[in-house]
């Protein structure tokens, strides 16, 4: 079938319902000198009275974890040095990354950065920011508990 | 069938394959793991109940695990009695050890008589 006359459905592949044990790999991962950083999914909601939210940083705890607000930013880093071994396993497999996140969201004018708590277990990383109604813009840094 | 299947990065050593899959938020107990006829199963079946959000309130929502199942086909020379898992900062960690005669020995150099 042809789109914008383009020969479209020749190539599509059905991924198995079992996958290959072995297969593609993501890539840099022999690199030294560069690294990949992973935007870490996201779940947001907007509940009565705060923003609630919570990222997917498997692998990290709360010590590899520094959040801070930037102007109307909230900003999320996140980092744990790999050990030399850890960068020259034989990858047989690789779909995620987890040594390096960073992630950025706009904070809504009805946010206040004074009302952020963050809490993290199991590699979620959950944080509340509580809404007020006169919007303030601070630069602050954020305790992990 | 979850919103999200979770990610896996596998590698492997001289004696084991460690398969490494990332499901943060979960715990130990959620997990199961079968084997079957060379294939290795990951499953999970959660009620989401310790999240008093509700659905309509959602502005973002990229992951989220209410089940899923991730099946992979083993190569054959894994020890499947020593298969051993365990979950640690959100990372479901699987260790599959290599059969003995699968365990590869050094290289050898063979004397000509």
């Amino acid at each position: 079938m042809k789109v914008f006359g383009k020969e479209i459905g020749k190539d599509i592949k059905i991924p198995p319902f079992i996958d290959n044990f072995f297969g593609k790999l993501l890539p840099n991962k022999d690199k030294d000198n560069e690294e990949l950083v992973t935007i870490p999914s996201t779940n947001i909601s907007d509940e009565d009275k705060a923003f609630e939210l919570s990222l997917a940083l498997p692998g990290l705890d709360k010590n590899d974890v520094k959040i801070e607000v930037q102007d109307d930013y909230l900003i999320v880093r996140a980092h744990r040095e790999q050990t030399h071994e850890e960068k020259h396993k034989n990858w047989v497999r690789t779909e995620f990354v987890s040594n390096s996140f960073y992630r950025a969201f706009g904070l809504p004018s009805n946010a206040d950065s004074e009302k952020i708590q963050a809490k993290m277990k199991n590699g979620r990383l959950d944080i509340r920011v509580g809404k007020s109604d006169r919007p303030e813009a601070k630069n602050r840094i954020i305790e992990v508990n | 069938m979850g919103m999200t299947l979770p990610k896996v990065n596998i590698h492997e050593t001289k004696d084991a394959y460690f398969v490494d899959m990332a499901v943060p938020g979960l715990k130990k107990s959620d997990f199961h793991i079968d084997l079957d006829n060379q294939v290795l199963s990951i499953s999970a079946e959660i009620e989401e109940n310790n999240d008093e959000r509700q659905e309509d309130n959602h502005i973002r929502r990229e992951f989220g695990y209410a089940a899923f199942k991730r099946s992979f086909s083993l190569p054959k020379t894994i020890n499947e009695d020593k298969i051993k898992a365990e979950y640690t900062d959100g990372v479901l960690s699987i260790h599959l050890p290599k059969k003995e005669e699968a365990i590869q020995k050094p290289a050898r150099s063979i004397k000509i008589s």
